[in-house]
């Protein structure tokens, strides 16, 4: 069997702003079909990560291949999720879906992208009158209706209340799965990773320190007792390398950040 | 409810009849201040005599051809240095200078250029309004949140489907602001104008009858005035809720 060609292949991605390096060092492929989550705490360069495979940062060394090209400005297989929606308020959600798309497009199109996310009877809303997890549902249908091979979301959902989160967990994977998308989930919630993803990736100063691929099917039952485990592991990763070498205690101290 | 509705009316309405009254009994001298309803019948006389609508079409059509010119080249500037760089290094420190002066200041050297012709009136309005609009429509187009911009590129919109769909319509709540107080200028500076330099207009009809003492007519151009004024003041503000249907604060 050929070696299927990644669909991303960083290598040494190195990136600073203004003298401060966010990102040392990056390798990573991401294949077809994946879920990746990447994690890490706020500051350690997941966002940048993201922002450089979507095109809209660009790296100062290392190499960014794309489908086997190198990536020059946009990322056109992609459409990225921003935490903060951004939906055009001047716009109905109807029109928000249509954003960028050709005149010819259907009208079926935009009104089953929203029967998708479950939208159906908010095509004429304002965006003003949602509710967050309602606007990034929205969000969600305008980068699904370009039918892109990889969606990037930057955490898409970290706005959001828990119940709600929960909600788009379950569109989230529901729409990978159907579509056959490539993931990748930016997140400073441990367990949302382990929820969605295929594989968790913990990003640290700037590099990769911890690498874990999930193998459980879908849905995932969060007291599943592999769930646990890895939510753990990564936990202590995490904790762990703050306090140095005192896992159990940094496994309950991390307990109460989880709450939120 | 309905004690809402009629409670700001009582004060006006104390006020005209106590006017009313005082002028008829004597207490208020009518060549200090005609009574009501001596003005409201000289305002019949004049629209009678055609005179009236005559020199309120005649003001209208300078606020509007005025405000077109000011607020048309306004606008088109502020567009075009807030989306350009060079364009705005070139030019608004210019602009900014002229801003200084007061519009009203020019009027004497405004009647040496034009007389008393329609020009002295136009030229001032428009340049009364070209400020504001100027201002608010740059202001609107620098403040667009990039992160809308990039949002946009993501979504592969450029040059004018990204203007038309992005940010022209963030900058609008900006320019209407502008276009409001443009509006008040407009008629401020009309009022100076027609009363100082006219032949013709709102303005002129209260200068010729103080020549001959008519208080009434003189009153009566005052209250045309404010009239004309909150018109437009109205008119803008349905603009508004046309067009920032979307704006949470024009959201009942």
């Amino acid at each position: 069997m050929a070696t299927i060609q990644p669909i991303i292949d960083l290598s040494n991605i190195r990136k600073e702003f203004d003298g401060n390096e966010v990102l040392k060092s990056i390798d990573l492929q991401v294949n077809r079909g994946e879920f990746i989550a990447v994690v890490g705490k706020s500051g350690c360069g997941k966002s940048t990560l993201l922002r450089i495979m979507a095109g809209l940062e660009a790296h100062n060394s290392g190499t960014l291949v794309v489908n086997g090209k190198e990536l020059k400005g946009r990322n056109d297989l992609a459409k990225i999720m921003f935490q903060d929606g951004r939906l055009l308020p001047w716009k109905k959600v109807y029109d928000n879906v249509a954003l960028g798309l050709k005149k010819e497009a259907q009208k079926e199109q935009i009104d089953k992208v929203l029967k998708q996310v479950g939208l159906a009877d908010r095509a004429s809303s304002w965006p003003s009158e949602l509710s967050g997890g309602q606007k990034q549902r929205v969000a969600l249908a305008r980068a699904l209706i370009h039918e892109p091979e990889l969606l990037l979301l930057d955490e898409p959902l970290g706005a959001l209340d828990a119940l709600t989160r929960l909600e788009m967990h379950e569109l989230i994977e529901e729409l990978w799965s159907e579509k056959q998308l490539t993931a990748i989930l930016v997140t400073h919630d441990v367990e949302e990773a382990v929820a969605l993803a295929n594989r968790v990736i913990l990003i640290e100063e700037g590099k990769i320190v911890l690498e874990v691929p999930v193998r459980l099917p879908y849905p995932r039952h969060r007291d599943h007792p592999l769930f646990t485990k890895l939510v753990s592991q990564i936990l202590n990763k995490i904790m762990g390398s703050k306090r140095r070498g005192n896992p159990t205690e940094a496994a309950s101290a991390s307990l109460p950040a989880m709450e939120w | 409810m309905k004690t809402k509705k009629i409670l700001p009316w009582i004060i006006p309405i104390v006020l005209l009849i106590t006017w009313q009254v005082s002028s008829s009994i004597g207490i208020l001298s009518n060549r200090v201040l005609p009574n009501p309803l001596d003005i409201f019948t000289a305002g019949v006389d004049l629209f009678k005599s055609g005179q009236l609508v005559s020199d309120v079409w005649t003001s209208t059509k300078r606020a509007f051809v005025g405000f077109l010119i000011g607020g048309g080249i306004g606008f088109a500037l502020g567009l075009v240095n807030g989306i350009s760089r060079i364009s705005e290094s070139l030019l608004d420190s210019s602009i900014q200078m002229i801003r200084n002066i007061p519009h009203l200041a020019l009027l004497p050297i405004v009647i040496l250029w034009f007389g008393i012709g329609e020009e002295a009136k136009l030229f001032l309005v428009a340049l009364g309004t070209f400020f504001p609009i100027y201002l608010n429509t740059y202001h609107g187009i620098r403040s667009v949140d990039p992160s809308l911009i990039e949002m946009a590129y993501v979504y592969e919109l450029k040059g004018f489907s990204l203007f038309w769909h992005v940010i022209f319509p963030a900058a609008l709540p900006s320019i209407l602001v502008g276009v409001r107080f443009a509006l008040g200028i407009t008629w401020v500076t009309l009022i100076v104008a027609e009363t100082i330099a006219a032949d013709s207009g709102i303005g002129y009809m209260a200068m010729n009858a103080r020549e001959f003492m008519q208080l009434d007519v003189v009153i009566l151009s005052i209250l045309l005035y404010a009239l004309l004024g909150k018109l437009s003041d109205v008119m803008a503000k349905l603009a508004e809720k046309q067009f920032l249907k979307w704006h949470p604060s024009h959201q009942k």
